[in-house]
């Protein structure tokens, strides 16, 4: 008898328990936005004091290649004196302790990037690098960023850019321009593309730091067996790949998911067919002619009329998934990124050196090489940073000449300065290099607005999802995206 | 113990309302005031983690409050937000698959957790093994599990394509995250997979507290095994059954992590959930006063389901005290 009242009373209890977990728990992802500064109160972080520098870490016994980073440049052609002279060290004063940076960096899948910040470590007495990768996708970073930058925290000195990030922090105030540090003369040893790239405004707003562009990866052996030549437009190329496919490989491949990765792909063939998102005074104009149909049909037909592309690719939401393909033996043709050319040189890549090229991307026409995106990464200093100077003294030696050609020819990534390119061990190394050179003279940037990455979010990315997947006819897609951004830049 | 704690300065309350404090002994009031004391750090708690971020969150969705900008006026618009989030296409197709995917798993789960609950509450040789092991994928991180999907879904190497194939049900293979008829479901199997334990949990602990004499009297009688169930078990059963559906409801009406990493909202924005949008209205669009009201909105909602519950579960309380 007692028992079952017990019983009930502990029931009692319990439910009123759960009725308070459930309402509490409700608030949660409301704590997203308490960070926001409509209450500046609340925003107005007590200034954190000065981080403790760590000396124990600089003094880490050496290991691997010690300091190789900073070895001293190749005698010959030597163009600059790296660490811009005119610079004149702003601020920074070395008084025994050094200072550290926070660096919000992207994911470098090679594993190179740290061993590169330890040297960095070892090689400067006055600053040092705690270099934090966030997360695995670059929208973790950008997540990541606008979460700290948001609250106006001063926890991060350094952050990594994507190109889109550029515009749409300098725009929102998290990052400073960097012209009256970075002279002119300076930065004109670096691709003008690609600094477009990092200027909003008509200002520099961060430093380039590693290049990237896309090129036609393709098979140089299997092309000689069969007497083709790299194919100059997409005709061509739908002829070369319906004369390599096989049962067990296709004949091109390219990354179609529904994700900025994917819409890059279109955005080329779309400039390709001669049109454009925007134009200059940020008017859409994507649904004005019908290169926007054409480039999607056309990319719709390789993959359910030609068959060249394989419906996978609609999954393919890495570079290095359509990589794996083509270093697998499984495709006779790629389209992606130079900066995933690091693969094919890995052990385990089934295609070998002299086996694989890179050409330009195909054209309409074939008179010139097809429109390629720019998709390099930039270097931006934090407005809320409280160590702007050391900060932009880091920036300025990890994107300095040197750095630069030791990132290229130990770890892969290729440069944003064009003098690297003619130093004769990067040339003998990476054969491609000249290729790389030629598709970065003439990289396009995607919209220059920080609209962009929420109109690449919610009106260019869903359409093209729909149409790749077949729900949504090409010109639906065209004119629902189109209507969508003009939504957006209105506000 | 707390709950005899609270009841003590439930009666002082009262007490002291009626204006009977002169009545009061000390030892009354010396029980209050220590009642008060040891809930003193659940109440700030509750403050601190619920009450002032949601106060926050009302108070900045009520703002034209955008980020993009640096210097960009942040006009104060009333209820102006509410009212475009009543127009907004973009909410009602977040909503509509929230509720598609949250009131199938639910009920799949209900079905499925109470066939496992009932399973693993009988006596078999490793037992304890079969429950720590049925644990599993609701122990996982989701985003683990999600990622373990994608790869099971995957077109070229997915194991859900070569069962399919090998078993002659299809052709070819399906690339299951980008067809709009299909990825909405295989996004929910991914869901119950995952779910299904934590409801079996919860009804395994109900299933427990039923005692054996009333399977002893039902066996006596002469009931069936169903009639048992239907009999017996269910109606002991139901304020669990409640307070289970209550925890899943919520939870699913919140589904962040796994079209997150499975799908990302796609294709179009067929798998984008109401929590996942405004996540998107936060980050991407950086519109924090429009995504504040979005997420009041989303607290609405759930606590709309709380009440709802409490008050089917409050019923049976009051009518057994009857």
């Amino acid at each position: 008898m007692s028992d079952v009242l017990m019983r009930r009373s502990s029931r009692r209890a319990f439910l009123k328990t759960s009725l308070l977990v459930g309402l509490a728990v409700p608030g949660l992802p409301l704590l997203a936005a308490c960070g926001s500064p409509a209450q500046p109160a609340a925003t107005s972080a007590p200034a954190k004091p000065a981080e403790p520098a760590k000396p124990a870490e600089a003094a880490k016994p050496a290991e691997s290649k010690p300091a190789e980073a900073a070895k001293p440049a190749a005698p010959a052609a030597q163009p600059a004196a790296t660490t811009a002279p005119a610079a004149a060290a702003p601020a920074v004063k070395s008084t025994g302790t050094a200072t550290t940076v926070v660096w919000f960096a992207g994911r470098d899948t090679t594993g190179y990037r740290p061993k590169m910040i330890e040297a960095f470590n070892k090689s400067n007495t006055s600053i040092q690098i705690d270099y934090q990768e966030q997360g695995a996708t670059t929208t973790d970073l950008h997540d990541k960023f606008v979460t700290v930058a948001g609250a106006k925290d001063p926890s991060v000195d350094i952050v990594s850019l994507d190109v889109p990030f550029v515009p749409e922090f300098a725009a929102a105030g998290w990052t400073i321009p960097v012209d009256d540090v970075f002279p002119k003369e300076e930065q004109a040893k670096f691709f003008q593309g690609t600094l477009h790239g990092a200027t909003y405004e008509g200002k520099l707003w961060a430093i380039p730091w590693f290049n990237n562009g896309p090129g036609l990866y393709y098979r140089k052996d299997l092309f000689d067996v069969k007497g083709l030549k790299p194919p100059k437009t997409y005709d061509e190329l739908l002829a070369a790949a319906k004369a390599l496919q096989t049962d067990d490989m296709t004949g091109f491949a390219m990354q179609l998911p529904q994700n900025e990765g994917g819409i890059i792909n279109w955005i080329e063939y779309l400039w390709g067919y001669g049109g454009d998102l925007v134009d200059d005074k940020l008017n859409v104009v994507v649904d004005q002619g019908t290169a926007g149909v054409d480039g999607m049909q056309k990319i719709l037909d390789f993959v359910y009329k030609d068959k060249i592309i394989p419906e996978a690719a609609l999954q393919f939401r890495l570079g290095a998934d359509v990589m794996n393909l083509f270093r697998g033996g499984k495709a006779a043709m790629i389209r992606l990124w130079f900066s995933n050319v690091g693969d094919l040189y890995k052990d385990d890549s089934t295609v070998k050196a002299g086996q694989w090229d890179v050409a330009p991307l195909p054209s309409k026409t074939g008179e010139k090489p097809g429109p390629g995106c720019l998709g390099d990464w930039n270097l931006g200093i934090s407005k809320f940073s409280q160590k702007q100077p050391a900060a932009l003294e880091a920036v300025k030696i990890l994107t300095s000449y040197e750095y630069q050609r030791t990132h290229f020819l130990d770890g892969g990534f290729l440069p944003a300065r064009t003098a690297v390119f003619d130093d004769p061990e990067i040339q003998k190394k990476y054969p491609y290099a000249k290729q790389a050179q030629a598709s970065f003279e003439g990289l396009k940037p995607r919209p220059v607005t920080p609209f962009w990455p929420q109109m690449s979010a919610d009106a260019v990315q869903p359409a093209f999802g729909q149409a790749m997947a077949r729900q949504i006819p090409p010109d639906q897609a065209i004119k629902q995206m189109a209507d969508k951004m003009r939504q957006i830049l209105k506000g | 113990m707390a709950t005899a704690t609270g009841r003590l300065t439930g009666r002082s309350a009262v007490a002291g309302l009626l204006g009977s404090r002169a009545r009061k002994s000390a030892q009354e009031r010396a029980d209050a005031r220590l009642g008060l004391l040891l809930a003193t750090p659940a109440i700030l708690t509750i403050l601190l983690i619920a009450v002032i971020p949601l106060a926050g969150t009302i108070w900045d969705s009520l703002f034209r409050l955008s980020l993009r900008f640096e210097n960009a006026p942040r006009p104060f618009v009333g209820l102006e937000n509410y009212w475009t989030v009543l127009g907004d296409a973009s909410w009602y197709n977040a909503l509509q698959v929230t509720g598609l995917v949250a009131g199938v798993s639910v009920a799949v789960e209900l079905v499925l957790g109470m066939i496992i609950a009932l399973l693993i509450n009988r006596s078999f040789r490793g037992r304890g093994i079969v429950r720590a092991s049925v644990l599993v994928p609701w122990a996982l991180t989701t985003v683990v599990s999600a990622k373990m999907w994608a790869w099971i879904y995957d077109g070229r190497y997915g194991v859900a394509n070569d069962l399919l194939m090998r078993l002659g049900l299809i052709d070819g293979p399906i690339i299951f995250l980008v067809r709009p008829d299909i990825t909405i479901w295989a996004m929910t199997a991914a869901e119950i997979w995952k779910t299904t334990p934590f409801m079996a949990l919860l009804l395994l602990a109900g299933l427990q507290l039923i005692p054996g004499e009333l399977y002893e009297a039902a066996a006596l009688d002469g009931a069936s095994r169903w009639q048992t169930f239907w009999r017996v078990t269910l109606p002991i059963l139901k304020p669990t059954i409640l307070v289970a559906l209550l925890f899943r409801t919520i939870d699913a009406v919140r589904m962040f992590d796994l079209p997150r990493v499975l799908t990302n909202g796609g294709p179009g924005k067929s798998t984008e959930t109401v929590v996942l949008y405004t996540y998107n209205t936060f980050f991407t669009s950086l519109n924090f006063g429009y995504g504040s009201t979005l997420a009041v909105m989303i607290f609405l909602i759930v606590m709309c389901i709380s009440f709802v519950y409490i008050k089917i579960l409050g019923a049976p309380t009051q009518g057994a005290r009857r």
